[in-house]
């Protein structure tokens, strides 16, 4: 499949009458928005805030985040499954915003109004200073949706009006661009390349363990899947995974997958230094050892049915999914599939501590993510965005409310997107 | 100028072999033996005040006194650094040069570099409490080893912030801490499979590390006397988590009295980041098993339950911090008679 990128480069946002995008200023109309976002009952009030990289600010609460991007070609929408039907995505023509993200945020702390879900870790974005390059969507201009949900709405309502609001209003803000033309066209397409080019696979584990814990493809929750499954990696640019984990640390938010890292080195790449054949998409987490096993192999043998030769993989989670992580290494080094895994490392404050739970002999070539519990010192902020108070659920804060504008020392658990983002800003661990 | 004492051997130091090597600690001006050489190699940058020296079995059999002794010289002399051997693979040598320099770090907060072969004991004892250069076997690898040692005694001498082991030459004293690199993690990724694949050299990032094996207990002989605990680590605390348990990363367990034979909806709650607690939540029995352990008991199928339950957390914890969790809980219920343990996992 096919995809043509049309992307237009924000330098600008401003507020305005009329909604549009001339050279590079995007212009909006935030009444207009916000009537959009309330008409979803669920939602009480939303106030739209803008960032700017480089300021000093803290972004709280954030619930997602996302790029603005529209189909403006071809048979299906953006977040398919959500803003349209679960058409397969992945290929025409779509149009991105680069250098802005949408960005869902719940201005008071979200306790879940039943007690059945997993708790939610705060996951702060730094615009300035040390914590810049710890987070994503720091280096965005940021248009933030502060929302406040009805008293007594549900865990399904609350995750489902945020994203809404949050796909709705970058829809809203990538329509500008239609019959526009863009500053650069990029095509992407997977396979098809020279026979003689090493063929390679990428496997993104996701996690998905129930609500607000969750990743969808094409609007679908992906606890549901007991075996991986086959994408092609358009479909991921396209907008058919769309995260809803709020553990934030660990995360791979909705503007990480559209910008997938190792999707766009492998597609940069692609037809030059090797034959970038597919992805698989699997999920970890899985309740028992049968279960990951199977998990692992099937990734392994949808690779083998590819003929790939290489895979490089990804995980979202922890010690648990780990587990499933590694077991499809060793279903990949078994088939004689080189893996190539990036792993997140523990090792606790002083990186003293074991890197990994579980780390089989067949992993031979790891990728070091860096050292997730290491701490940095974050100076005061003059601007919080996203409610009055912060609180991080780990043992040297505990549960204590914290003054979001202070000084903070935080490692990637502190962070959103934490994990991942020491990956894509190359940070890694190394001996000392 | 770095201002560096040094420590060497009765050998090094031109006493003598093995017969000399009840020598007592003995201190010269200036430099000595490898001293000489290594003087050279610092050039204008740094130099040799002092020297100390041991026989090696002395430093073994009176360690105490020869601590004590070379730290009142080098207390007394205020060098920047202190510089050890280097020892290659002479393991009594290796041993003090470790030992004093960890003495050295501890109790002056003065930095100390050694030189020790791939084969020297003190490796193992000492690379975590100093700076170890890795050198040859034996004294034939002397003139590679002086300029690195010395490289690094400077850089520590003027109190530089030393970068990663593999760049600055020392052996890793055990951490991993975060570098930021030119490549993100997914080039890098992409660059080791294209490097494995064409059969080119790679080096993976993060070596294995072999987990402590556990090896499951003798079974209980007659379960009919036994005291059964109930442990888990699924967070099920009583309501409002009156100890503050954290939900990850956890640094404590608690302790909890049962009562009856049912624990009831309501009176327990889930704090645990990692798992989905519905289900627990519905009936806490599902995580902390009394109703069927209170069967069991009524049978004489087990003697007797114990009379609390232990808590923890297992999410995001590190291996060291679940050892210790592990060994204190084992601890508090040994004491207290119990004889087996019913671990629940999330």
């Amino acid at each position: 499949m096919r995809l043509k990128m049309g992307t237009f480069h924000i330098t600008s946002v401003e507020e305005c009458q009329k909604t549009s995008l001339e050279k590079g200023v995007l212009r909006l109309n935030t009444s207009e928005l916000q009537a959009l976002i309330l008409q979803d009952e669920t939602i009480l009030e939303v106030r739209n805030e803008l960032v700017y990289p480089g300021e000093s600010a803290r972004i709280v609460h954030v619930l997602d985040a996302v790029e603005p991007r529209v189909k403006v070609e071809g048979p299906s929408c953006c977040f398919p499954g959500f803003l349209g039907l679960p058409l397969t995505a992945g290929h025409g023509t779509t149009h991105r915003l680069t250098g802005v993200a949408v960005l869902a945020i719940s201005t008071e702390v979200y306790k879940p109004a039943e007690t059945d879900v997993l708790s939610c870790h705060e996951g702060i974005i730094e615009m300035s200073g040390p914590g810049q390059d710890r987070c994503t969507c720091s280096d965005t201009i940021n248009v933030c949706l502060c929302l406040r949900v009805r008293p007594n709405t549900s865990s399904p309502e609350f995750d489902t009006a945020t994203r809404m609001a949050m796909l709705k209003a970058a829809d809203y803000i990538a329509r500008t661009t239609v019959n526009q033309t863009p500053d650069c066209v990029e095509e992407f397409e997977a396979g098809n390349a020279d026979p003689d080019l090493p063929r390679v696979v990428y496997i993104n584990q996701i996690q998905s363990q129930s609500l607000l814990c969750r990743t969808y493809l094409y609007g679908m929750p992906m606890e549901g899947f007991y075996t991986p499954t086959l994408l092609d990696p358009t479909e991921l640019l396209d907008g058919a995974v769309v995260n809803s984990n709020l553990r934030n640390q660990l995360r791979a938010c909705t503007y990480m997958q559209q910008n997938n890292f190792v999707v766009l080195e492998l597609f940069k790449r692609h037809r030059k230094d090797l034959n970038f054949v597919g992805m698989v998409m699997s999920r970890g987490h899985y309740d028992d050892n049968p279960m990951k096993v199977r998990s692992g192999n099937y990734a392994a043998k949808l690779a083998k049915l590819m003929n790939a030769q290489a895979a490089i993989l990804t995980i979202e989670g922890t010690g648990n999914a780990n587990v499933d992580y590694m077991a499809t290494v060793k279903a990949l080094e078994n088939a004689s599939i080189i893996a190539v895994p990036i792993a997140h490392e523990f090792g606790g404050p002083k990186g003293d501590d074991e890197p990994l739970f579980e780390f089989p002999p067949e992993a031979v070539s790891v990728v070091s993510g860096g050292g997730v519990d290491r701490f940095i010192e974050l100076p005061a902020v003059n601007r919080v965005v996203g409610g009055a108070t912060m609180s991080f659920s780990d043992a040297s804060v505990s549960f204590k409310e914290l003054d979001p504008k202070a000084a903070l020392r935080a490692s990637a658990h502190y962070f959103f997107c934490g994990f991942r983002s020491l990956q894509t800003h190359a940070f890694r661990a190394m001996e000392f | 100028m770095v201002t560096i004492v040094h420590f060497i051997n009765q050998f090094f130091a031109g006493f003598g072999g093995e017969e000399k090597a009840d020598m007592p600690v003995g201190f010269i001006e200036g430099p000595k033996g490898p001293g000489t050489a290594l003087s050279q190699v610092l050039a204008e940058q740094g130099r040799i005040i002092a020297t100390i020296y041991a026989g090696d079995n002395f430093s073994h059999e009176h360690s105490e006194v020869f601590l004590n002794e070379a730290l009142a010289h080098i207390r007394r002399l205020k060098p920047h650094v202190v510089v050890a051997g280097p020892a290659f693979n002479s393991g009594r040598y290796g041993m003090a040069c470790g030992m004093l320099l960890k003495a050295v770090e501890d109790k002056l907060g003065i930095p100390g570099v050694t030189g020790l072969g791939p084969d020297n004991p003190g490796i193992d004892s000492f690379r975590k409490f100093c700076w170890i250069v890795p050198v040859g076997r034996s004294a034939a690898g002397m003139r590679a080893a002086l300029p690195e040692m010395a490289k690094l005694a400077l850089k520590l001498g003027r109190k530089e912030v030393l970068g990663p082991a593999s760049p600055e030459g020392y052996l890793p004293r055990g951490f991993r801490l975060n570098v930021k690199v030119d490549k993100n993690a997914a080039v890098r990724a992409v660059d080791m499979a294209l490097a494995r694949l064409s059969g080119s050299t790679w080096e993976t990032e993060l070596k294995r590390v072999k987990f402590e094996e556990v090896p499951p207990p003798a079974p209980i002989n007659d379960l009919s006397c036994a005291t059964i605990a109930m442990v888990t680590e699924g967070g099920m605390v009583p309501v409002g988590n009156p100890d503050r348990l954290e939900t990850r990363n956890a640094t404590k367990w608690c302790h909890y009295p049962i009562n009856g034979d049912d624990l009831q909806q309501g009176e327990y709650e889930v704090w645990h980041g990692g798992y989905i607690s519905t289900w627990v939540n519905q009936d806490p029995d599902r995580n902390v098993p009394l109703d069927a352990l209170r069967s069991l008991e009524k049978e004489k199928f087990i003697g007797e339950l114990y009379g609390e339950y232990l808590v923890t957390t297992g999410n995001m914890t590190n291996v060291s911090t679940c050892q210790n969790l592990g060994r204190e809980m084992g601890g508090y219920l040994k004491s207290r008679g119990v004889t087996g343990v019913i671990l629940t996992a999330t």
